[in-house]
């Protein structure tokens, strides 16, 4: 409740006196959520990552008026980084020239389940909004209407998302023998 | 065959995430982004200039019907010092806006 409060007060802060220490308690707060979450995104380029991050909260310090308060700051964030995301990927059709059926054939391997399970490697060879979705789902637990909003996507499409990434991740870890390891 | 369930698809996440990143937030990441930060007018500074430009004209005023007043009267002596004056009361009204446009700073 103090902490809802409190970041309400930053953001009024934000707002009316383009106060930049109380955007510093926001950047410090979500960065490690949102860093993670873009890490994810990125297959693990921390570089790339780090800087989406970077762009994501200085969109967000531009556009703060603009925030009205109807969903969460996070999830108003988390649409941000989403969307940064989207645009850098069409921007540089990196992931689009992934095709999914490709799994299956991978010449990289990931390493074997005792090596830890590389779960960034084998996201990196999913779509970018199967990314988005599970990410949003499993390392932020966030619900599917959550997730909808962030990705500005009905919920029926955010369930086939899951339920695609969801496969196509099961694939690839049996690829890497992780079930009879398990 | 073991199918990969919610909660072992969730703990794989979690400690990936775990793994990748520390808990505390990285204080040059947070100094990287408050650099990039673009300024811009806040209602403080819009408020501090318009406060600024009200007394600049006063003053411009005052010393106008001043100097009008000693021109009149060939007094130069306090014309001299009436604007004296004038300029003093202008730095003091730089260092204040000085001061309001740090606010939130």
């Amino acid at each position: 409740m103090k902490n809802s409060s409190e970041e309400a007060a930053w953001i009024a802060r934000c707002v009316l006196w383009d106060d930049r220490r109380a955007f510093g308690h926001l950047v410090e707060k979500y960065q490690v959520r949102l860093r993670r979450f873009l890490l994810h995104l990125t297959g693990g380029d921390s570089y790339l990552a780090d800087d989406l991050a970077q762009d994501t909260f200085v969109r967000a310090y531009e556009r703060i008026r603009s925030y009205k308060g109807l969903s969460s700051f996070s999830t108003w964030l988390f649409r941000i980084a989403c969307n940064l995301f989207y645009d850098y990927s069409r921007r540089t059709e990196k992931f689009d020239s992934i095709d999914t059926e490709e799994v299956a054939t991978l010449s990289v391997r990931p390493s074997p389940v005792a090596d830890k399970i590389d779960v960034m490697r084998a996201l990196g060879t999913l779509r970018p909004e199967e990314r988005m979705a599970l990410s949003l789902f499993y390392l932020e637990d966030m619900p599917i209407a959550k997730i909808a909003s962030v990705m500005e996507r009905p919920e029926g499409s955010v369930k086939t998302l899951l339920f695609r990434g969801k496969q196509h991740l099961s694939e690839y870890f049996k690829q890497d023998r992780y079930e009879r390891d398990e | 065959m073991k199918e990969m369930n919610d909660d072992t698809l969730r703990s794989l996440f979690k400690e990936s995430g775990r793994r990748a990143l520390e808990e505390e937030p990285d204080k040059w990441f947070t100094r990287r982004v408050m650099a990039r930060l673009p300024r811009r007018s806040s209602m403080a500074r819009r408020v501090a200039w318009g406060v600024f430009i009200v007394m600049c004209m006063v003053a411009v005023a005052v010393y106008a019907d001043y100097a009008r007043v000693c021109l009149h009267a060939q007094d130069y002596t306090s014309l001299v010092v009436a604007a004296f004056c004038v300029l003093a009361s202008a730095c003091g009204l730089g260092l204040q806006l000085n001061r309001l446009l740090h606010i939130g700073r």
